[in-house]
């Protein structure tokens, strides 16, 4: 039992990178983004093509994949997004969707549709104790990154002239404008941040479990589980939200692994219904 | 002069505050059949705020609103508007790809209790239309309406929900002074069929020239209730608007 | 140019006339279909035919209320366990199991109309959940699971041969396509209009928002409940892997949307237009079948819209000039506190 806690938390700093970039979309921009899971699996999948068929130690993989999954979404926003939000918001849904369709298959073609991990050699010590279960150092050296890079995003968010433009957007929307904010800027910079992040975390979660193609919309959901968990708009709740993820999600793998989805689904709907603003969020948990 | 005349909109003691901020902190007061109240104050004062108190979609924080007696705090707006009190709103909100007339038509359908009994929706769409005299529009998209019609649509669903009071709230905005008077004859038009009217302007000549009363809102608070010309020459008014000095001199 | 709502209040009988004109056509061109071809392509209009009903059905709640369902295939799939259980344990006709059908779905669309407080991506997102969870119900509850206590589905024989079938199909679709044009005219019809639009604006005008929330909610929830029942005996093995399947919620999703949400023809437009593309796809570009759907789905969302309608709309008819003292973009109504 507290072994499935302690690894649950391990990997729920990770659920959290992923989930910022979410709700960050959500948030700032205010569109639902279907094709996250393909940013966190792309990330990770590259991560693991530069390592290995390039040869490049882990850590300038990792952000080099992390930049590369950051521009492609700031593209596809450029490119797509930005042309359908401005007439019907609501098709970005389903615009989504379809980009992550076709990214995934593209992915399949490209790389096969297996799952790949990635196993990665450190000098570490292989682990120490707490309590009666064994952690691996490296699956502690991840987390600590977790959260060192969740760190890193709270002083870009509450620091930078980019940090100020997205609480602008995201808290008071058409004063924003008035401001001399340039949306459309702030839009893209806010995707390559949402992508670079789940790059990130897809990263490092590839040096941990596999990752392969189709796992995009698992990650879809499991950032919109933790969002919804963690409150929008409170990057403490998305990673406390993050963690509780973690646990969740290793508990249910763990004891009712059949159902697992259908767990995952029902807090889902638990939550949607009884406390849609997440245990930290402020209360606008319901816009369109 | 009120005394014997029973209200149709009583606001009593409203509060709204949120979050800290205190929209509005304490305003009473009341609306007659067949009346032009017009209602006007700096910007932030809370008027709009007022508004939307009044037609449900922000709930009080203290004290009461009555429509005839009942009270309308803890109605949905749809209700409010079935029981007769109609608001427009202030940015454009009408129904882009839908024809004027179907965008009249809407409210028809979903009339309340003030309009006329035995007729038809389509009778009362058509009857608001030519009162705000853009039949002649019916079958245009509304969204290639110039800005004057577009208000013009806006009273005219109004007209259509069958309102008992009528809420206006800034429909002047953005008009020049034809249109604008245009409008102001318009909405004495719906006076005319009984309806009262709540004013809210900028415009100060057309609300001193609709209204039978006007009301002043400041930081949240009524400092003047009374016909056009006195509330003009009321030192309290004037110093909201120009400042303490231009007061004293009155 | 988005193609323009007119309702039935003007002019409103004899646009209803000329909807149900054009239908008659419509049921006229396809009731010679199986003198004509083979069966592979009867039952592939079998299939058209299905996916026009599901795809007009969610048109109501996606595209003329805006809340994008996206388990809404657990209705389909409902109404072919109805179908099946009857058919198979009770002996029951296929009549009796299609209203049967309608009528369950209808009452389990009611009891889960909690979910439209939320909006946008948490009403997609619960629907979808209540798609796993009955997936999980009808896989475990035993009363579901098949006739005997090992089975994993039901084997439901069929009762008409192929060319019953297809008039079967072809029948209720043209009942479906008839409730919806009645639907899309009524006073429903301009209720959700102005809903999907802005609900506060709709609710200020006197709307009772949730009341036809739900009622687009449960008639667009029946009609798959019926069309899951005929399925029953057509596909004659109901599992949940045969009819609770992700792609036939993907499938009327994409099809309204490509066609054009929010009016009557574009989903049957876009029904007809995609099987057409899977005909052509499945055939010859097999490997890439799922990609070209997906790039489909991009193409018309970024590109138009509006769906295909909106982009016929759009290049028959001349773009109005713009006025001179033209009005400001229509916005959402803001309520400011």
């Amino acid at each position: 039992m507290e072994d499935v806690i302690i690894y649950g938390l391990l990997r729920g700093g990770i659920y959290a990178l992923a989930a910022f970039g979410f709700s960050l979309v959500l948030g700032v921009i205010g569109i639902v983004n279907f094709a996250h899971g393909v940013f966190v699996v792309f990330g990770g999948l590259l991560t693991h093509y530069l390592a290995t068929k390039l040869g490049l130690p882990y850590v300038p993989a990792l952000i080099l994949a992390a930049v590369a999954t950051g521009l492609l979404a700031g593209l596809i926003q450029r490119l797509f997004i930005a042309r359908t939000f401005t007439s019907e918001p609501l098709m970005v849904l389903v615009q989504t969707f379809g980009i992550a369709t076709v990214v995934t298959e593209l992915g399949i073609h490209y790389w096969g549709s297996q799952e790949r991990v990635l196993r990665v050699e450190t000098g570490l010590p292989p682990g120490f104790f707490i309590g009666n279960t064994f952690v691996p150092s490296f699956d502690f050296v991840l987390f600590l990154l977790s959260l060192i890079s969740a760190g890193v995003l709270y002083l870009l968010i509450q620091k930078t002239r980019f940090g100020r433009a997205v609480r602008a957007c995201r808290d008071e929307r058409q004063s924003a404008q008035l401001n001399g904010i340039n949306l459309s800027r702030t839009f893209e910079q806010t995707m390559f941040v949402s992508g670079a992040w789940s790059g990130l975390a897809g990263g490092m979660f590839i040096a941990l479990s596999p990752l392969a193609p189709y796992m995009d919309f698992d990650w879809t959901i499991n950032s919109f589980l933790v969002m919804v968990i963690g409150g929008l708009g409170s990057m403490v709740g998305v990673l406390v939200g993050g963690l509780i993820f973690g646990v969740l999600a290793f508990a249910s793998s763990f004891y009712v692994p059949t159902v697992a989805p259908a767990v995952t689904f029902s807090i889902l709907l638990l939550f949607l219904l009884f406390r849609p603003q997440g245990l930290f969020g402020s209360g606008q948990g319901t816009r369109k | 002069m009120s005394g014997a005349r029973i209200p149709l909109l009583e606001v009593v003691h409203a509060a709204r505050n949120f979050g800290g901020v205190v929209a509005l902190k304490d305003v009473s007061f009341q609306v007659f059949p067949d009346e032009v109240v017009g209602l006007i104050g700096p910007n932030g004062a809370g008027k709009t705020t007022l508004f939307n108190l009044i037609s449900g979609l922000l709930p009080l924080s203290g004290g009461d609103i009555r429509l005839q007696g009942q009270s309308l705090s803890r109605l949905r707006p749809d209700q409010i508007c079935a029981r007769g009190a109609v608001r427009t709103f202030q940015a454009t909100s009408l129904l882009g790809n839908m024809t004027v007339w179907d965008n009249v038509h809407v409210a028809s359908l979903f009339r309340g209790a003030g309009g006329r009994a035995g007729l038809s929706a389509a009778e009362c769409t058509t009857n608001a239309l030519r009162l705000c005299e853009i039949e002649h529009l019916s079958d245009m998209a509304a969204e290639q309406v110039s800005v004057g019609d577009q208000k013009r649509i806006e009273i005219a669903r109004a007209v259509a929900s069958g309102p008992r009071l009528l809420m206006t709230d800034e429909i002047l905005a953005g008009l020049n002074p034809t249109d604008a008077a245009q409008i102001v004859e318009i909405l004495r038009k719906v006076r005319g069929q009984g309806i009262s009217i709540i004013f809210v302007e900028h415009d100060m000549r057309s609300v001193m020239s609709l209204s039978d009363r006007v009301v002043v809102i400041a930081q949240g608070l009524k400092i003047a209730d009374g016909p056009p010309r006195e509330v003009a020459r009321s030192p309290d008014v004037i110093s909201v608007y120009l400042g303490g000095r231009y007061a004293q001199g009155v | 140019m988005r193609s323009l709502f007119v309702g039935s209040g003007r002019s409103g009988a004899a646009r209803l006339r000329l909807q149900f004109a054009w239908l008659a056509v419509f049921a006229l061109a396809l009731a010679p279909i199986p003198f004509l071809v083979n069966d592979y392509w009867v039952r592939v209009a079998v299939f058209v035919l299905i996916n026009i009903g599901l795809a007009s059905s969610w048109n109501i709640i996606g595209g003329f209320a805006g809340y994008a369902s996206f388990g809404h295939g657990v209705f389909f799939g409902l109404g072919a366990f109805v179908g099946a259980i009857g058919i198979v344990r009770y002996g029951l006709p296929l009549l009796v199991m299609m209203v049967a059908g309608g009528l369950v779905t209808g009452v389990i669309a009611l009891l889960f109309t909690p979910i439209f407080k939320q909006r946008g991506l948490y009403f997609a997102l619960s629907s979808l959940a209540v798609l796993l969870i009955f997936d999980n119900i009808l896989q475990r509850w035993s009363f579901t699971r098949g006739l005997r206590q090992y089975d994993v589905g039901w084997s439901v024989q069929p009762s008409l041969s192929l060319t019953g079938f297809y008039y079967t199909f072809l029948g209720l679709i043209l009942v479906l396509i008839g409730t919806v044009i009645l639907l899309a005219g009524s006073r429903v019809g301009y209720a959700l209009h102005a809903l999907r639009r802005d609900e506060v604006l709709a609710s200020s005008l006197g709307i009772r928002v949730l009341k036809y929330k739900v009622i687009a909610f449960v008639f667009s929830a029946a009609w798959p409940g019926v069309l899951g029942a005929a399925f029953a005996p057509f596909i004659s093995f109901v599992s949940v892997q045969s009819v609770l399947d992700m792609k036939f919620t993907l499938n009327m999703i994409l099809a309204t949307l490509f066609g054009g949400a929010g009016t009557v023809i574009g989903p049957i437009v876009g029904a007809i237009a995609l099987s057409v593309i899977d005909q052509l796809t499945w055939g010859n570009f097999l490997e890439y079948h799922r990609l070209i759907f997906g790039a489909l789905i991009v193409a018309i969302t970024t590109f138009a819209p509006g769906g295909l309608v909106s982009l016929f709309l759009s290049l028959t008819r001349r773009a109005p000039k713009a006025r001179p003292e033209a009005a400001p973009p229509i916005g959402k109504v803001k309520v400011s506190s």
